[in-house]
Order: C-alpha cells, then sequence, then structure tokens
C-alpha cells in the first residue's frame, strides 16, 4: 500500500514537472495591440471601419520598395476590426496579374487563406511570399470580405465587392522597375459613354444589369464584362477572373492587361463554361491598376487602388 | 384672378407629370446632345448635416445641363497642407452617400434625373469646422437603377481635405424600384493604417 502511495505521488510529480516545462519552452505571446493602435487613424476610433497596415514583426514598415536577395519576403498584414460585429476575410496575393503562392505562420502553403476576426481586434498575419526570382515583382496583397457569402440579390452582390488592398514593389538582382510591358488586350470594345469606374460583370442581354445568380445547368453563361476608368488620369492595370478565389482564365488568357484614358471604358463578351466542382461558386473579376508604378516611404500610395467587381453565385 | 392662378399651376404641373409618365422606359435619346462646356453656375448652401456645400451646375451653349457635382469643402481653408503630417495630429473624417432627384431639361423635355453623391472629409475635430488634408482621400460611387448600374464615379485626391464622387442617372426610364446608392470610402496618411468603409442611401 506504502509503494502504491509513493507511485502515484511520483507519477503526480512527473506530470507536474512536464506541464510546468512545457509552459517554460511556449514562446512568450508579443502583444503588438498598442503599436498597431498608435497607428490608427482618429476615424478608426469613432466610425464603424476595418484599418489594413503593413508591418515588419512588430514595428511599422513605412517603405513600400524592397531590394532583395533571397527568395522570398517575410512582412506582417495587419487587419483592425473597428466594427461591433465579427468579420470573415480572405487573403490573396498577386505578383503581376498572377494569384501566388505564400504561407501565413508556421502553416502550409497555399494561394489564399481564410481567416475571422473578432469585433474590437486585430488580426496579424506573418505572410512569407516563397520562391522569387530575379527581377521585377509588383506585389498586391488583397483583402475580400466574407468569403464564403453569395449573392441571392444585385445589392448584395455590389456589397461584396469591397476590397481591401496593399502594395509593395520588390527588386531581385536587378536596379530598377523595367520599361517593357506586357502585351495589350486589344479586343476590349470601347463604349460610346462610360458608365462603370473599375470592373463590372452585367448579363449579356441588358446592358449594365447586374449578374449577381446564375444556374449552369448544362449550357453556358454569357455575360458581359465592363472596366472603365472616371479618373483624370490613363492608367494600365491587370484584370483577373477568380472562381472560388482560384484564378481562372478570362476568355482564352490567364489575365489581361490594358490600358484606359480619361473617362474611357471598353467591354468583352464572355461565356461561362468552367467545370463546376462544388454546388455553390462564387465568380470575381479584379482590376489592379499601375502595376509598374514606383512606390516608396514618401510615396506609399497609388493614384488608383485596386477594386473587385460585383460577386456573383454561380449554381452547378 | 387668384383661380386663374391656380387653373394656371394645375395645367403645368400635369403637363410636366404627363412629360414624365408618356415617355416609354429605357427610350434612346436620338438628338445628339452637346457635352461641350458653355457656363458654369455656383450654389452654396449649408444641408442637412450642418456641412457648407459648393453645387456647380454645367451647361452647354444651349443653355441644357451637362453635368452638376457637389462638393464639399473645396473653398474651406485646409488647416495644414503640409505633406510630412503624420498621423500624430489630430483630426477627424466623415463618410456619407446621398441619393437626390432634380428636375432638368433632359432630351428636350423637362424631366427628373436622379443623383448619388459620396462624400468623404476630413476635418480637424468632431465640431467640423476647420478642413484638415491627409495624403489621399478616396471615395468610389455607385448608382443603382432597376438593378442596373446607371453610373459610377470616383474621386481620388492627393494633400486632400476631401473627396467627391458623383454619379448621374444616364438612361432616361421610371424607376419601378428604389434608386440605391453605395459608396467605398478610403483614407490614407503616412505613418498610419489605411481606413476603409462604406455608406449607403437610398430613394423611393
Amino acid at each position: 500500500m506504502k509503494q502504491l502511495f509513493i507511485s502515484c505521488i511520483v507519477t503526480l510529480l512527473l506530470i507536474l514537472s512536464g506541464c510546468f516545462n512545457e509552459e517554460s519552452t511556449e514562446e512568450p505571446k508579443i502583444d503588438n495591440d498598442e503599436t498597431y493602435e498608435s497607428h490608427e487613424q482618429p476615424i478608426a476610433e469613432l466610425e464603424e471601419v476595418y484599418t489594413l497596415g503593413l508591418y515588419n514583426k512588430g514595428d511599422f514598415e513605412y517603405e513600400r520598395t524592397f531590394e532583395i536577395e533571397h527568395e522570398s519576403f517575410k512582412r506582417n498584414i495587419v487587419l483592425g476590426n473597428k466594427t461591433s460585429k465579427e468579420g470573415s476575410f480572405i487573403l490573396l496575393i498577386f505578383n503581376h496579374g498572377e494569384q501566388m503562392n505564400f504561407k501565413v505562420g508556421d502553416g502550409k502553403v497555399s494561394n489564399n487563406y481564410r481567416f475571422d476576426i473578432k469585433k474590437e481586434k486585430y488580426k496579424d498575419l506573418e505572410v512569407t511570399l516563397l520562391n522569387l526570382e530575379d527581377g521585377f515583382h509588383s506585389i498586391t496583397y488583397v483583402l475580400l470580405n466574407d468569403p464564403e457569402e453569395v449573392p441571392n440579390d444585385y445589392e448584395t452582390s455590389m456589397e461584396l465587392a469591397d476590397l481591401f488592398s496593399i502594395r509593395v514593389n520588390l527588386l531581385k538582382n536587378i536596379d530598377n522597375i523595367p520599361e517593357e510591358r506586357p502585351n495589350l488586350f486589344t479586343e476590349g470594345i470601347e463604349s460610346e459613354e462610360r458608365r462603370i469606374h473599375g470592373a463590372f460583370l452585367s448579363k449579356k442581354e441588358v446592358p449594365y444589369e447586374t449578374l449577381y445568380k446564375e444556374d449552369m445547368g448544362e449550357k453556358e453563361i454569357p455575360y458581359t464584362l465592363f472596366y472603365g476608368n472616371s479618373h483624370s488620369e490613363k492608367i494600365d492595370f491587370y484584370l483577373v477572373a477568380l472562381l472560388n478565389y482560384q484564378q481562372t482564365q478570362l476568355g482564352t488568357d490567364d489575365f489581361l492587361y490594358d490600358t484606359l484614358e480619361t473617362d474611357q471604358e471598353k467591354s468583352i463578351s464572355l461565356d461561362f463554361n468552367l467545370p463546376l466542382k462544388e454546388e455553390s461558386n462564387s465568380f470575381q473579376v479584379l482590376m489592379i491598376p499601375t502595376p509598374f508604378e514606383p512606390v516608396s516611404k514618401e510615396k506609399t500610395f497609388l493614384p488608383q487602388d485596386p477594386s473587385a467587381s460585383n460577386r456573383v453565385l454561380i449554381l452547378k | 384672378m387668384n383661380i386663374k392662378k391656380i387653373l394656371f399651376s394645375l395645367i403645368t404641373v400635369s403637363f410636366l407629370s404627363t412629360l414624365v409618365l408618356v415617355a416609354p422606359v429605357g427610350a434612346e435619346e436620338t438628338e445628339v446632345f452637346d457635352t461641350k462646356i458653355d457656363k458654369v453656375s455656383k450654389d452654396e448652401f449649408i444641408d442637412k448635416e450642418g456641412d457648407k456645400v459648393q453645387e456647380k451646375v454645367y451647361y452647354n451653349s444651349e443653355g441644357k445641363i451637362v453635368k452638376v457635382s457637389v462638393e464639399k469643402g473645396e473653398y474651406a481653408e485646409p488647416v495644414s497642407t503640409d505633406n510630412s503630417t503624420k498621423s500624430y495630429g489630430s483630426y477627424y473624417a466623415v463618410s456619407r452617400s446621398s441619393v437626390t432627384a432634380r428636375f432638368e431639361a433632359w432630351a428636350g423635355a423637362p424631366q427628373i434625373r436622379v443623383y448619388s453623391n459620396g462624400f468623404s472629409d476630413s476635418y480637424t475635430n468632431s465640431s467640423k469646422s476647420t478642413k484638415k488634408s491627409i495624403d489621399r482621400i478616396i471615395v468610389n460611387t455607385t448608382l443603382m437603377m432597376n438593378a442596373s448600374v446607371e453610373d459610377q464615379d470616383s474621386d481620388s485626391r492627393t494633400s486632400s481635405s476631401f473627396a467627391n464622387a458623383s454619379a448621374k442617372q444616364q438612361s432616361f426610364m421610371i424607376p419601378t424600384h428604389s434608386q440605391y446608392s453605395r459608396s467605398s470610402h478610403t483614407y490614407h496618411n503616412s505613418g498610419t493604417n489605411s481606413v476603409y468603409h462604406s455608406t449607403e442611401a437610398s430613394r423611393g
């Protein structure tokens, strides 16, 4: 009986020491919320808003162009939820007009990352870009709201166009942004009058009527992609299509590169005929403007931010 | 005399109403509309939010309205236009959307045209008495009627205390659904997290 009692005590002590050991090896969690708060604009404390910043570990990152030597690039994307509701987002990253793979923290490599964010909290994503080759990399971090949400009416389809972004330029073993540009897409038909700023998915039979819910069935879905520029400066940009947040072809191209003069609009007639794996699918087009624009500590912001079209629900 | 005045008013109102109601939905304008600006009229007023507003109406040589812009703060004196101003100065931003309608001569007849406006403004404090410049303010506004985009407009300004975008009804139609306006607002300032949010308004 005495031996049993001693064994129990020894076992208990071993369990306890194990617990303490585990605790001592756990890395101390750094709370950077005070730093993030110190970089908020006053409106963030007064209105229902989201905030987005680029950080290097716990420090605010002022720079936007980086000369890199290695194949990877790591920075923190910090989203602040200053609303009274929990939110959900998906992070996508584009190198020029191509969706790229990345890693968040020690997670697996993927081309998208979904996460929830509690009300009045920050979400700090330590993002590592991988396999960066020599040359100029025009990197756009994109956050889309409510990735699981699909529209059942045109208002929701338009609401799901909200997009938050950060742009950085990476130069690897290259001194300057190259002069060479991708081939221009030449098949866009210029509209007589501009209505659209950014990208918009319309029903083919009724121009400018919102495409928001379509049944695929056995046939393909005809639609029109309008894209326009209401600003006073000419812009160049990529157009990228996403099916369930995976880059997919626009017509026969992986992405389109085109320009728009001031107050100009173009359109393309297309058919959606991709094979669908899911019962419910989301389809959206992103416009990523001025990919060759220099950005820096002094010139942090682009003349025109990236934008998303209305989101469309496609039923199998 | 009074009876004559009332009768005249009734006839005028019924004539204008008939012009609006008998026109076909989505009818195309056949005449070529001259969009060259010949003159601009300005009007200043205080809106229901208590803000000073400047409305500019642009006319062509025939006296027809080409476009209307509604701007807040253009003539207000910014407290600072210094680009080096960081986040640490205090300022206060206000965003909102509106949908308005006005009678105007359009395709040869007086008709109602619907406008959607998105406003983004920054001030030194919550009393909104003095404007404050920040690095970049952007507003994108969409006017939706009968499930279609009538117009989208965007304003992106550097070192500004405001951005205003105004989208207007493009095709002549009698709206069978409410008119819906949505604006997305972005505030960028050096050394700070960017701020994103949206506002909505509807009419009818």
